[in-house]
């Protein structure tokens, strides 16, 4: 099975490589277990950047559809059939609506609200990504 | 019983392997070269094949095949004076030195003899070069299955290589004495085979994982090609262990007069496993060529 990249398509370039190898995990294509292209192997193949790459990887792998095991390569995941249709995003979305909701109930403007999440995520940011 | 050092004999041996020397780099590899270039102009014009002519300018065809019957016509000279010198070395009664020495010359001759082509490998360089450039698909594919070098080569023909290595290390430091006492040539030997070595790996390396040549060429071509390759890099470094061992083994026990004849016939099998088995595995008339049409 191969990989199909348009260079030109809308999608980001990762979040097209992320999709096809959760197509190829629902296909019954790719196991569990089986190896994956390196990092280097794929990007060459695709003339992409190693990072738009290695960026698919790691949001698959946050995912639970891969795992990483350092030089030897990455793996399907286990529960990678189970877990291929799982959406983050939409979980992420369905979390700060409901978080939204109580704001709201407790007579929160809308602007406080957008202040305090910046401020979060800045905190985030500032914590995780210094230096 | 036969006498080795009888130097008839030496002298009849020097003059067969010379001459296959002659025969197999200046006009047998030479001829099927031009053939397979003038084959694939022939077959597959720019008209049906442009992506295979990059940056290509009216009448490149003809200006290839004329290019063609130079490279033949140059080599052919090669040959030719390789013939008058072994003529003249006949002619004037030549003995071969007991103490060796003489396969400089045909190493010299061996670098004439390869010239004409470094000129055609330095050309490819640049064609491939065009050829990348002047691709521009936006839409590109790739396998999902993760290659591995024992996708390519046999782990018993690079045990072996590897094998072969550590022998010739052991075999050639063996009557050095101690490392203090080691003159400089021993190091450059060392360093210079290791280098060769991991020069090697690290071409297959790039060979296997890294970017495509040939940016049109099929995955099948693009596999057979990549193993050819491979093949000819672990063969390389078993011959090169192999060879400098027999040279090694000549110069202990007062052989050297065989180094001429052992030089030319390692200098052979390195056309023959090189260049021969890379014509032979990527056969033109098995390779894909509707990659190279134009899909606009």
């Amino acid at each position: 099975m191969n990989i199909t990249i348009h260079i030109d398509s809308e999608v980001p370039l990762f979040v097209q490589c992320m999709d096809q190898i959760k197509m190829a995990i629902k296909s019954g294509y790719l196991k569990p277990g089986d190896s994956l292209p390196s990092i280097r192997q794929l990007a060459n193949d695709l003339d992409l950047n190693n990072k738009t790459v290695a960026k698919a990887y790691k949001m698959l792998e946050r995912d639970n559809l891969i795992v990483s095991r350092g030089y030897r390569g990455s793996f399907i995941h286990s529960e990678a059939l189970d877990n291929v249709d799982r959406d983050i995003s939409s979980d992420i979305y369905d979390i700060l609506r409901q978080s939204l909701s109580q704001c709201k109930e407790m007579g929160a403007t809308d602007s406080e609200i957008r202040n305090i999440f910046t401020d979060l995520m800045q905190n985030h940011i500032a914590q995780n990504y210094k230096g | 019983m036969l006498d080795l050092l009888n130097p008839t004999l030496i002298l009849v041996i020097f003059y067969t392997v010379f001459i296959c020397q002659i025969g197999l780099l200046s006009v047998y590899y030479p001829v099927r070269i031009a053939d397979r270039v003038n084959y694939v102009m022939d077959h597959y014009p720019q008209s049906d094949y442009p992506n295979l002519y990059p940056n290509y300018t009216e009448g490149q065809e003809q200006r290839t095949k004329r290019n063609m019957a130079i490279f033949k016509a140059v080599n052919f000279g090669i040959a030719g004076l390789g013939l008058f010198i072994l003529g003249a070395m006949i002619g004037s009664g030549y003995t071969p030195d007991m103490k060796g020495g003489d396969e400089i010359f045909v190493m010299i001759f061996f670098m004439l003899q390869t010239l004409p082509m470094i000129y055609i490998q330095l050309r490819e360089v640049k064609y491939y070069k065009n050829m990348q450039k002047q691709f521009k698909n936006p839409v590109r594919k790739a396998g999902l299955k993760a290659r591995k070098i024992s996708d390519y080569i046999s782990p018993f023909a690079l045990i072996t290589a590897g094998g072969l290595y550590l022998l010739w290390l052991i075999y050639f430091l063996s009557e050095q004495g101690a490392v203090t006492t080691w003159p400089i040539e021993v190091f450059f030997t060392v360093t210079l085979i290791t280098g060769m070595n991991i020069a090697y790996i690290l071409y297959c390396r790039r060979m296997i994982f890294g970017k495509k040549i040939d940016p049109y060429k099929a995955d099948k071509d693009q596999h057979i090609m990549v193993k050819a390759t491979v093949h000819v890099m672990v063969i390389s470094s078993i011959m090169i262990s192999v060879f400098l061992s027999a040279v090694e083994f000549a110069d202990r026990n007062n052989l050297e007069v065989f180094d001429p004849p052992l030089i030319s016939f390692y200098l052979q099998m390195c056309a023959v496993m090189g260049l021969g088995l890379t014509l032979k595995t990527m056969n033109i008339k098995d390779m894909q060529f509707d990659v190279y049409k134009d899909e606009n």
